[in-house]
């Protein structure tokens, strides 16, 4: 969805990941949604709008239809033992993700696949970034957990730092 | 060797959790389980209580490779309790749909999840480093299904569309012309997937199977038809429970199909080929011909050709319906919501999906039957590990239970997706 203003950060594509009714994996999704909100109550700050989509399923699909941005950030719930709500940042383009969060996903790809996968055919977009919030309950039907809420604004304070340094930089070339 | 076991502990999530157990004594294959330990998802007991109209968009939720599947199965179940026949243009937007499905699911297991099992890699993406280009068309290919279910369905997986007497709304002439051009691109991407898999290493292998699928008067059958098999079997959808039978085994959460007083049956890409071979779009029949591969095939590691001759006809079929579509006037039929019994039974990627919904006047749901094709193929598939093994006893046991895994591959079943995160597990006791 994107604002009536100009926006230098066309070519970003911002991704929330996840299952709104799994609990904390409806984070990605939350923070797009606080996103929207943001950009509809900030019309000052429409250069620095990116796209903005949420994913529910499919991360494969969600590689495929990255294609034609330069930049992407995906924002998604993770599991690597730190304490709920703790917010995680890679940077994917040049390294892969960490081996803790390959698992097991919709026939056999998962975040860290459908990645490996489109690295091996050169078509990963040339800036990647994952915000990983640290998940504490994927409870069907719950809604997301007190800490995960809580780490929200931090996650979104942090996207807007980059879309703020995007929106200086030229845009390069995106791959086909 | 007095006794070998071959154990694959994990067949992954989502689509299915399951293993692969064998044990062979005395040169003999004792056992063979394909194991889905999976929990029970109870979808046919929370169906009940619920309206008629939830029952597409709930059960599309058990599959997300092959949702318009279940939302088709069960639309044709209830649309025949109200009496309804959706006709003309909305049936063939079905159809449409159908092929995005076929086309986009096909080319998953094609491309990524089963050619690698042929060329000697792990997965796909170790095939990807050295096939980029190979890969990179099956993704093509994939995007292509992926944009009718998106125009049709309204989104890519799971779509939303679809409702009992047509859809939530149609889409325009110009909406659908735009997708002309990737649809062109694909039937030649799938023309030559054709040739390419027939050149794949395929391991001689065939059995005596009964083939069970659709046969419709003049379409290769996605929607509609009568159940056939090249047993004799003809009959309405309706008799389905007359001729088939799930049975509780102990070692798999999901029913295993049989044909009463016959067995074990077939159902999916070679099923559909075998028995509607004429039915297939001339540029399909041609393609396969040109293979080798013949009107008939009873090698189920051959699957990987049939499915990529589907995956043209599909493309081939879908062309045609956008060619010849006119904007229907209105996206649904009306309805006279009324109690009674509704069966449906369509062709997903992997075979027949059946349905069967009884309503109470209200068109709540009083009960509701769902029997998917990969249980049905369980008791094919543990017959085929069975002579498969037999046959092969003499290879290495990495190579062994390599074959093993492609060949349960060979129906894509729903746990294929473990199937390539299967870290086997091969014991051996009093090897001489």
């Amino acid at each position: 969805m994107r604002g009536a203003g100009p926006s230098k950060n066309e070519a970003v594509l911002v991704i929330g990941a996840g299952q709104p009714w799994r609990g904390d994996d409806g984070v990605g999704p939350a923070l797009v949604r606080e996103l929207r909100l943001y950009f509809s109550e900030h019309p000052d700050l429409a250069q620095l709008r990116p796209r903005l989509e949420e994913a529910n399923d499919g991360l494969v699909d969600f590689l495929e239809s990255s294609s034609g941005y330069s930049k992407v950030i995906l924002v998604d719930a993770v599991v690597t033992g730190s304490p709920p709500g703790t917010l995680h940042r890679w940077e994917v383009a040049q390294k892969p993700l960490p081996a803790s969060l390959r698992a097991c996903s919709t026939h056999g790809f998962d975040l860290g696949g459908a990645i490996e996968l489109y690295r091996a055919l050169n078509m990963l977009p040339r800036s990647l970034v994952i915000y990983g919030i640290e998940a504490g309950q994927f409870e069907t039907g719950s809604d997301l957990s007190p800490a995960v809420k809580a780490a929200i604004p931090a996650c979104q304070a942090r996207l807007l730092e980059d879309l703020t340094l995007y929106s200086r930089q030229p845009s390069p070339p995106t791959l086909a | 060797m007095s006794e070998m076991i071959i154990r694959t502990p994990i067949l992954a999530r989502v689509e299915g959790e399951g293993s692969l157990y064998v044990r062979i004594n005395k040169g003999a294959v004792r056992q063979v389980r394909l194991k889905i330990y999976e929990p029970p998802r109870f979808f046919e007991a929370f169906l009940r209580g619920r309206a008629y109209s939830d029952a597409p968009d709930l059960t599309a939720r058990i599959c997300g490779i092959c949702p318009v599947a279940y939302e088709m199965s069960a639309v044709h179940a209830i649309e025949t309790i109200f009496g309804l026949e959706v006709g003309g243009q909305l049936r063939a937007l079905r159809r449409l749909l159908y092929c995005g499905e076929w086309i986009e699911s096909h080319a998953l297991h094609v491309y990524l999840l089963h050619a690698p099992d042929f060329l000697g890699y792990q997965d796909a993406i170790g095939m990807a480093k050295d096939y980029p280009d190979l890969v990179k068309k099956g993704l093509a290919l994939k995007k292509a299904g992926n944009e009718i279910m998106r125009i049709v369905g309204g989104r890519e997986i799971h779509p939303i569309n679809v409702r009992v007497g047509g859809f939530y709304r149609v889409p325009t002439r110009p909406e659908l012309a735009a997708l002309v051009e990737s649809l062109e691109e694909a039937r030649e991407i799938a023309l030559e997937t054709v040739r390419w898999t027939a050149t794949l290493p395929i391991p001689d292998f065939k059995q005596d199977y009964e083939f069970v699928a659709l046969r419709h008067p003049t379409e290769y059958p996605l929607n509609e038809g009568r159940l056939v098999s090249n047993r004799g079997l003809d009959i309405p959808i309706s008799d389905f429970e007359d001729h088939f039978e799930e049975e509780h085994v102990a070692h798999s959460n999901a029913l295993h199909s049989f044909h009463k007083g016959y067995g074990a049956y077939m159902v999916g890409p070679i099923a559909r080929y075998n028995l509607n071979f004429d039915r297939l779009s001339p540029l399909a029949q041609q393609a396969a011909r040109e293979t080798g591969l013949g009107e008939w095939c009873d090698n189920p590691f051959q699957s990987i050709i049939v499915r990529s001759v589907e995956t043209l006809y599909a493309c081939d079929e879908a062309l045609r319906i956008i060619r010849e579509y006119e904007m229907p006037p209105e996206p649904a039929l009306p309805l006279n919501v009324r109690a009674g019994t509704g069966y449906g039974c369509t062709e997903a990627p992997r075979g027949i999906l059946y349905h069967r919904y009884s309503l109470d006047e209200n068109g709540m749901i009083l009960d509701a039957k769902i029997v998917p094709p990969t249980a049905q193929n369980q008791k094919m598939i543990e017959q085929d590990l069975t002579q498969l093994v037999t046959a092969n006893l003499d290879l290495a046991k990495p190579d062994l239970a390599w074959r093993c895994e492609q060949a349960v591959r060979n129906y894509d079943p729903c746990i294929s997706c473990a199937t390539h995160f299967l870290k086997l597990e091969i014991e051996e006791e009093g090897r001489p």
